[in-house]
């Protein structure tokens, strides 16, 4: 399946951070969020709920491939390449903000 | 093949007498269908999707359960956020208006899960707090100033009751203004008792305040009774009890033994088998003096007939149907199946009908429940092994 094209553009140098309209909790290692604006919610497994974790902060793209690539078993590159896919999808959502080249 | 409500109820329980791998072993073994209707009646999806978790059995169960049962939970838990926000709002709100209040219920055990670790793994619907009665109105202002507006056609129900009538705004999520925690005690005497004990917290918008654990374990033990038999031995308001029975806070087992014989709650010795059902879910100890003479309530055999209603109605499914709570015929056969088993383990008399129905239906309302009554009746004389006993004992039999 190809996921259609997201909105938002991101990359190894992007400073992300899990957005202000939003609300989040922690279930049984999974995250669960919710979009205060739009009521919609949606949840994380573990791997993508670390990620949230790692994001409630302004961070660089690399910075959190990274942190993944020194906990878990997975090769970069197919890290850098999902991180990058769930961080459009996230910015999609409204659910972060992208801030481009700024220092964390 | 092991029974699928006993295998729920020893997952649910904090302590359970099999081992993690022994559970584990069962969940890869046991028939789940009838089994998301069921966890989705008795509001315990959230609990058992944790327990399941720290089990780490969730990967044993049959796929089509866990899928329902990981679904459930997200959807609880982003409904609970909602709440979340909603109290936040509200403490902000309250804290503007410098009226001093006591967070109740479901938005009050969220605030204490370093004291009670299992206080949140509930579904949470509406924001209930309690303020002195003097600054009710003047709250109930504050609220309708900053954007919320009486839940349609609310008022005339909720007069001269404990709490003010449902405000709800854009978040649709209800809040309730309590002056009292029950009809039957004085709002002087509820602010005294949850304002009295517990802690101030933060939370996102300011200081608010939770009672402590023998105001939450009362609470939750008088809003369980004053709602009715059928809907008070649920799991999910046993549960809410079990969450502060198994933490390390003291309980004061005086007041609410005191408090159990007063006449505050409808019957003594329905309060002293709810306690006892409770205990066993948290496997914590409940004082003799009032759970000795009185068994506990025997669960094990209730969800033993819920499961069983819910697979004859279910056909087979695996996954809750919708509209478990609708006004169907079959879901209103189902619920009557279930409360008549309750009444009847409870030595109640048939489901009255309701207030104010006419001759015919009132006839029609006997009718079923008498039939209902004697389906639970049939059950109990073909189904071997069904004690009515101690519910403490968690039994682990094989069917």
């Amino acid at each position: 399946m190809t996921l259609p094209k997201s909105r938002h553009a991101v990359s190894l140098s992007s400073v992300v951070v899990a957005g202000k309209g939003q609300i989040s909790s922690d279930l049984a290692g999974e995250a669960v969020i919710l979009n205060l604006q739009t009521g919609m919610y949606y949840g994380l497994a573990r791997v993508g709920a670390r990620i949230w974790e790692l994001i409630r902060e302004p961070t660089r793209v690399a910075d959190v491939r990274d942190a993944i690539v020194l906990e878990y078993d997975v090769d970069p590159a197919r890290c850098q390449h999902d991180l990058l896919c769930l961080l459009e999808q996230l910015a999609d959502t409204g659910l972060i903000e992208i801030r481009d080249g700024m220092a964390p | 093949m092991i029974r699928a409500s006993d295998l729920l109820l020893e997952t649910l329980r904090l302590r359970p007498v099999q081992s993690s791998a022994g559970l584990r072993q069962a969940w890869r073994d046991v028939r789940t269908d009838g089994l998301a209707q069921l966890v989705a009646f008795e509001g315990c999806s959230l609990w058992l999707h944790r327990r399941l978790k720290e089990l780490d059995a969730l990967q044993c169960v049959h796929a089509p359960f866990a899928a329902w049962l990981r679904q459930s939970a997200r959807r609880i838990a982003a409904q609970n956020l909602a709440v979340d926000a909603q109290r936040d709002a509200v403490v902000g709100i309250l804290n503007d208006l410098d009226c001093a209040h006591v967070l109740l219920k479901g938005a009050a055990r969220r605030l204490v899960t370093d004291l009670y670790p299992y206080a949140d793994a509930r579904a949470v619907g509406d924001v209930d707090v309690l303020v002195p009665e003097h600054l009710a109105p003047a709250a109930w202002k504050g609220l309708e100033s900053a954007g919320f507006s009486t839940v349609p056609g609310a008022e005339r129900r909720y007069a001269a009751h404990h709490h003010l009538a449902p405000l709800s705004n854009e978040r649709r999520v209800n809040v309730e203004v309590h002056t009292s925690t029950s009809t039957v005690v004085p709002p002087r005497e509820a602010w005294r008792r949850m304002n009295g004990s517990g802690c101030t917290i933060n939370c996102g918008n300011g200081a608010t305040r939770v009672a402590g654990a023998t105001e939450l374990l009362w609470h939750a033990l008088a809003h369980a009774l004053v709602e009715s038999w059928s809907y008070a031995f649920r799991l999910r308001f046993l549960l809410d009890a079990a969450a502060v029975l198994a933490s390390d806070q003291d309980v004061d087992w005086t007041a609410i033994a005191s408090r159990v014989e007063s006449g505050e709650l409808p019957d003594t010795i329905m309060a002293r088998r709810w306690l006892g059902a409770a205990a066993g879910i948290a496997a914590a100890p409940c004082p003799r003096r009032l759970t000795d003479d009185v068994p506990a309530f025997d669960l094990t055999s209730a969800l033993r007939w819920r499961l069983d209603v819910f697979r004859l109605f279910g056909r087979g499914h695996h996954v809750a149907e919708p509209g478990l709570w609708t006004m169907a015929p079959l879901a209103r056969a189902r619920r009557l199946l279930v409360d008549e088993g309750t009444r009847a383990m409870l030595g109640l008399p048939l489901t009255p009908p309701l207030p104010g129905s006419g001759p015919l239906r009132r006839t029609g309302r006997r009718a079923a429940a008498g039939a209902a009554r004697l389906c639970f009746r049939s059950w109990r004389l073909i189904k071997p092994n069904l004690g009515f006993g101690n519910g403490l004992q968690v039994t682990w039999t094989r069917a």
